[in-house]
């Protein structure tokens, strides 16, 4: 008798791994399952995120790489997650202020890291080249554009509100000061045609 | 109505933002119209990212990056974590300071006598309990036991030897090449020391010859079994028919120096076994036949049954190698049997050296140890408790660990009784 031989049908461990082997079916099938949930929301999701954190102010680049990451976490944290669409703009938005924040702070690192595999090959060029009008969003105070971001994904004022920890009057009056902006450049455009 | 259902009200979705602004410099219209054309175009500019943004790419990314974490948990619920962690650390539980057994048992009697301690098994510690360790630490060194246990190491040596044999048989096959020039000399010089080595066991008629002789043997049988592969090269080896044509010669040379050694070391034996007899040593004489049995099983094996490959030859040499042991392992029991005066129903084979040697579990505390001779006892500073006024550093000092590390001490040979391990104050 040694350690190697299976006892004589009375070790209690014996019916473990045939458990073992059922919550690993059960948990493989559970992860499938997360993932082709997860796959869906990412395609419906990801250009709207991406283009969100233009709004705010982000380059494309930047856009994306914080898209990825939020995707990232998102994905990690999927199945306590209720609202999915509002909270990967939640977390999308306040990364996107930090670093923004950072490098306003460290103006001496502006290294970029390599291009996020979500962007494709001379994508920034075609895309500054294409859509030069961007660079025309009128330099708002930061709670202004943001609340214009989001309003351009189409959250609502309340959803702004629940999703920003503010007011929904805050939100509404960020908005309106936000349009009264866009109106005097567009005139301002006007004009100068 | 909701608020959320208020902003969707009257159908475009900025209309409740639509206001009249008044300014310091008097009523200013915001072309609303306006603001919601440049809105709508911001957002047909988000959706044309699309265009830039690899999706799919993003998407597998997301997925491969989070699947280690994934893996991990997954991992956990297969890997018994503790077991894992038991079989790396090295110290043994404190209640069996036992060491771990060895990997693998290939057959219970050809266990190695250096490494081997008490098995941790409960047919061991029954058969350890069913006699005092006062009565076992007599009985190693009752001149009947001992004799048949040394007899009993010997056999399992060649056992152990013989499965070795096979191994480098089986090697050999694939190695032809190799064995053609080797076979023959080392057969000759072989056979050449083996002469010379039984002429000096016709002299020197002691117990220790035994070993050089089942040396001598061992390498004898060797060069059988590098000759029988050389004639399995003949057999594969269609092609090279010079080397061929050598080869048989070769083996024709080394069949005629066989016989003859074979011729001289018949009659060395018998010489030998008479010897042994008069020295009352007939358990080691029957040591000596069987060597040569096993030579001869090589040879026949070898050379006059070459189409059966190595593997018949090899089997039956272990049968026998393993019948010698188990003969050895009988002449034990039968020696312990009539100097305790009873039966050991559970005394195997494996156990029987355990039985004799392993004490480290065992409580020496009362036991008189006066003019016993330890040798060969193994003992755990934490299992085996000793008599007062035995010194364990001293002791340590005179023993070996086996192996390193495990915990389980052996006494080294030479005169060491208890008396030599007291501290004298």
């Amino acid at each position: 008798m040694n350690t190697h031989e299976p006892a004589d049908g009375v070790d209690p461990r014996a019916a473990a791994p045939e458990a073992d082997h059922a919550a690993l079916d059960r948990r493989i099938h559970e992860r499938l399952t997360l993932d082709e949930e997860f796959s869906d929301f990412y395609r419906r999701t990801i250009r709207d995120l991406t283009g969100f954190l233009v709004n705010q102010g982000a380059s494309l680049p930047e856009a994306a790489d914080i898209a990825q990451d939020t995707m990232t976490k998102a994905y990690r944290g999927w199945t306590g997650i209720r609202t999915p669409r509002a909270w990967v703009h939640t977390v999308a938005s306040r990364a996107y202020i930090r670093q923004a924040t950072r490098v306003r702070e460290e103006p001496a690192d502006p290294l970029p890291d390599p291009l996020s595999p979500l962007l494709r090959p001379n994508a920034v060029a075609e895309w500054e080249a294409r859509h030069d009008v961007l660079r025309q969003l009128p330099a708002l105070p930061p709670r202004q554009r943001q609340v214009l971001a989001w309003t351009i994904s189409e959250f609502t004022p309340s959803e702004i509100a629940e999703q920003l920890g503010l007011t929904s009057d805050a939100v509404r009056a960020s908005l309106k000061k936000a349009r009264r902006a866009i109106a005097a450049m567009i005139a301002h455009g006007e004009e100068e045609q | 109505m909701t608020e959320h259902e208020h902003e969707y009200e009257h159908g475009h979705k900025y209309e409740h933002l639509h206001e009249r602004l008044e300014t310091g410099t008097g009523d200013q219209v915001i072309d609303d119209q306006a603001v919601d054309r440049w809105l709508d175009r911001q957002r047909v500019l988000t959706h044309d990212l699309g265009a830039f943004l690899d999706v799919e790419a993003g998407l597998r990314e997301v997925l491969l990056q989070s699947r280690p974490a994934a893996m991990t948990d997954d991992l956990d619920a297969v890997l018994d974590v503790e077991a894992g962690l038991r079989e790396v650390l090295p110290t043994a539980p404190p209640e069996s300071p036992t060491p771990p057994e060895p990997p693998a048992r290939p057959e219970p009697s050809t266990a190695d006598t250096g490494t081997e301690t008490g098995t941790g098994s409960s047919a061991a510690e029954q058969l350890l309990l069913s006699v005092s360790p006062q009565t076992r630490l007599q009985l190693r060194t009752h001149p009947d036991v001992t004799r048949a246990f040394h007899t009993f190491v010997l056999a399992r040596g060649l056992a152990l030897d013989v499965t070795h044999m096979g191994d480098l048989a089986h090697a050999l096959v694939f190695n032809l090449d190799l064995a053609h020039a080797r076979a023959l000399d080392l057969a000759r010089s072989l056979a050449h020391d083996l002469a010379e080595d039984l002429d000096l066991a016709h002299v020197r008629v002691l117990d220790h010859d035994l070993a050089g002789i089942r040396a001598r043997t061992f390498d004898l049988t060797h060069a059988l079994q590098l000759a029988h592969a050389l004639d399995l090269a003949r057999t594969y080896d269609l092609t090279r028919a010079d080397d061929l044509a050598r080869a048989r010669v070769l083996v024709h040379d080394l069949n005629h120096a066989l016989d003859h050694e074979h011729a001289l070391a018949r009659p060395c034996a018998h010489d030998l076994a008479r010897a042994l007899d008069r020295a009352h040593a007939r358990a080691s004489a029957r040591v000596v036949d069987r060597h040569f049995d096993l030579g001869l099983s090589l040879d026949i094996g070898g050379f006059r049954a070459p189409d059966h490959g190595p593997a018949r030859p090899q089997a039956f040499n272990l049968a026998l190698a393993h019948d010698l042991v188990n003969t050895r392992a009988e002449d034990v029991r039968q020696a312990i049997r009539s100097t305790l005066g009873r039966e050991l129903p559970g005394l195997d084979t494996d156990l029987v050296d355990a039985f004799l040697n392993d004490f480290t579990t065992s409580d020496l505390s009362g036991v008189d140890l006066n003019g016993i001779d330890l040798t060969g006892v193994r003992w755990s500073p934490d299992g085996t408790s000793w008599p007062n006024g035995v010194d364990i550093e001293d002791l340590k000092a005179r023993s070996e660990e086996t192996p390193v590390g495990s915990g389980v001490w052996t006494v080294r040979s030479g005169t060491a009784t208890v008396e030599d391990f007291v501290t004298h104050e």
